[in-house]
């Protein structure tokens, strides 16, 4: 059992069975969402509001039932490793992460979507603070109403408050809480995919520019937020709001993350619960690319669509199709999706995104080369596991294609 | 304590003979590996340039052949014209394997020549023709000139005497067959550090024997480019030999 399941079980859901407490929880939940509704609506700072956090409120959770904020943190490490971010650690987050767990196995919808609401007013008033320092409300007003596409989310909701509410506790919900329930380990993808939606809503697919040496973002908030400013624009700017236009670049639809995540769960399912044959001309083509033999490819490929797999294989998915840029289906079906891998995965390095993919799928090497082959991966040069890395990546290639294209 | 019995004392020592005996033979068969010789052992199998090379670079390729394409300019320069369509072909079918075994063992491809870079095509042809004359004449200078002749023949007399040996029996004359056969030998070398520069070619033919390399690559397949290759710069070392 994992130490966080441990954990709940055995401290937080016995002291929860008095309702006392659990309606106490709730009370204080709902309080905070409201007080946070309440202030933001009397705001008219639009998208550069940053909410009061009610840190000492949250704090009282661990006294009400009794815990000890390091052995929370404690529990989260065992399962989580050792790896952790600031984020992770962070009491406030566990604590609502664990009232999340709770009203998911309880079924008590309403305490999982306060403490998600909760949850989230943090990582926003973060990502504001950290992409906005200085955020003037008119220019953001200005970019809210003329600059945004109707199609494009931040137009549908009017503040924070309800597009975290409307939008995000729903969408995150009704995808993470069917998984959590099954596995206590997902709560931790609940709450980096939180942080992560919640990022690319300020800052979408960040690259460094290699003339500049700089981050640039691909789209998102901040960059137009810029736009704007540098170019004087604001609220009481005349200006033509523009139209629906399939065309307009800079802001990528927040259908993006959400199509992304229907490929990446359906190729990681596809990989992991089939036994995936390969075709022959496949092998082959991989043989003539990477000049690794048959034998191994053949090896490699049916070590790879092991179940035990899924979390890596889940990863490399995120991390191809962002360096890919891919927002719909479509990209991957187009004829340049090779060589898009080609560009953006294989001859790319010296980037973050690269240097995760490489570090993944090291650690999938290592361990299908000591399993099935019997031979320490480190023992190969740079430059060859280079190219042994390369079966791994034109497989998941593959599989993109087959799963979302040919429908299997 | 001694034993009196002296016929018990002498079935004891003859016990004990055997049993020495049998771990002498038994240390014959099986000789002990000393720990300097497991040393030894493991040294000649560890690779220790894995981490010295850079991946395949395709722009340094193109950039590469076209300085190496200088070197042959003028090492043809006085070819027999009749022979120049036949060395170009040749020329393009070798360079097209050097870019497989290149690409095959994963490496980044240089350039031949102290100070001689990709900048060399852009200076004036006097000053390609000195820069080379210079590395060429090195390069001769490396693989021939400054060696002593009892090291010339070592090193070059096992590969050239049955090259000279088929010429003999085509009617030519021994002196001129054996001259033509070393030429043929030291530019095969020279022609081969031009296409794989410095540590280049020992990394590629430590893989065509690397044990680890034939667990995972299509070992066999490198063996047959290589091999290719070989021939390849064997047959225009004997053109250049002949107009040099």
């Amino acid at each position: 059992m994992s130490a966080i399941e441990t954990l709940y079980k055995t401290k937080i859901a016995p002291a929860l069975q008095d309702k006392k407490i659990e309606t106490l929880i709730f009370t204080e939940l709902t309080k905070m969402v409201s007080a946070s509704y309440t202030s933001n609506m009397a705001s008219d700072e639009s998208f550069c509001f940053k909410f009061n956090l009610p840190l000492i409120a949250v704090n009282n959770f661990y006294k009400i039932l009794n815990l000890n904020p390091v052995e929370v943190n404690l529990s989260f490490k065992s399962d989580w490793g050792s790896t952790l971010t600031a984020m992770h650690t962070d009491p406030y987050y566990q604590i609502l992460l664990l009232l999340i767990y709770h009203g998911i196995i309880t079924k008590k919808e309403n305490i999982t979507k306060n403490a998600l609401m909760v949850l989230l007013l943090k990582i926003w008033n973060g990502r504001k603070s950290h992409f906005f320092k200085y955020c003037d409300k008119r220019v953001m007003k200005y970019v809210i109403s003329r600059m945004l596409t109707n199609r494009h989310i931040l137009s549908k909701y009017e503040n924070p408050v309800t597009l975290l509410q409307d939008y995000f506790v729903p969408t995150l919900l009704s995808k993470y809480a069917p998984e959590i329930h099954q596995d206590i380990f997902k709560l931790k993808r609940l709450f980096e995919q939180s942080y992560a939606r919640i990022f690319q809503l300020f800052i979408f697919n960040p690259r460094t520019n290699l003339q500049t040496g700089k981050q640039e973002a691909q789209g998102g908030l901040l960059p137009i937020y810029m736009k704007a400013r540098e170019e004087g624009l604001y609220i009481t700017t005349q200006g033509q709001k523009q139209q629906d236009d399939e065309n307009v670049s800079g802001y990528e639809d927040f259908a993006t993350t959400h199509n992304r995540d229907e490929i990446v769960d359906k190729t990681t399912d596809f990989m992991v619960m089939n036994k995936v044959l390969y075709p022959i001309n496949i092998i082959t083509e991989i043989n003539r690319k990477t000049n690794v033999s048959v034998k191994i490819i053949e090896k490699i490929l049916a070590a790879l669509n092991e179940h035990k797999n899924i979390e890596i294989i889940q990863n490399l998915l995120v991390l191809i199709l962002s360096r890919c840029n891919v927002t719909s289906v479509t990209d991957i079906c187009k004829g340049n999706f090779s060589t898009l891998i080609q560009k953006n995965v294989i001859s790319s390095k010296n980037n973050d995104e690269a240097n995760k993919i490489q570090r993944l799928l090291d650690v999938l090497l290592e361990r299908i080369f000591k399993e099935k082959l019997d031979i320490n991966f480190n023992n190969y040069s740079v430059v060859h596991k280079i190219k042994i890395r390369n079966v791994i990546i034109f497989a998941i290639e593959h599989n993109l294609f087959r799963v979302n294209c040919r429908g299997n | 304590m001694f034993l009196c019995d002296f016929d018990k004392q002498k079935e004891i020592a003859e016990i004990a003979r055997q049993a020495l005996l049998r771990e002498r033979v038994y240390a014959k068969e099986n000789p002990k590996i000393s720990v300097l010789n497991e040393a030894v052992q493991k040294l000649k199998s560890a690779d220790f340039a894995k981490s010295y090379y850079d991946p395949f670079d395709e722009t340094m390729f193109e950039g590469k052949v076209a300085v190496d394409l200088l070197y042959y300019k003028h090492l043809l320069r006085n070819l027999d014209e009749s022979y120049s369509k036949d060395v170009q072909e040749l020329l393009a079918q070798t360079y097209r394997n050097v870019k497989n075994i290149y690409e095959f063992v994963n490496i980044k491809p240089c350039i031949y020549g102290k100070g001689v870079t990709t900048s060399i095509l852009e200076n004036s042809l006097e000053q390609v023709e000195t820069k080379l004359t210079e590395v060429i004449n090195e390069a001769l200078d490396i693989a021939f000139y400054s060696l002593p002749p009892e090291k010339r023949a070592d090193k070059y007399n096992s590969k050239a005497i049955p090259l000279a040996n088929k010429l003999v029996t085509e009617s030519n004359d021994p002196e001129e067959s054996l001259q033509y056969a070393i030429k043929a030998c030291v530019l095969e070398e020279v022609l081969t550090k031009i296409a794989f520069p410095g540590a280049n070619w020992l990394r590629v033919k430590h893989l065509t024997e690397s044990e680890d390399f034939g667990l995972i690559f299509d070992q066999e397949k490198l063996v047959e480019i290589v091999e290719t290759f070989e021939k390849q710069i064997s047959k225009i070392s004997k053109y250049l030999a002949a107009c040099v």
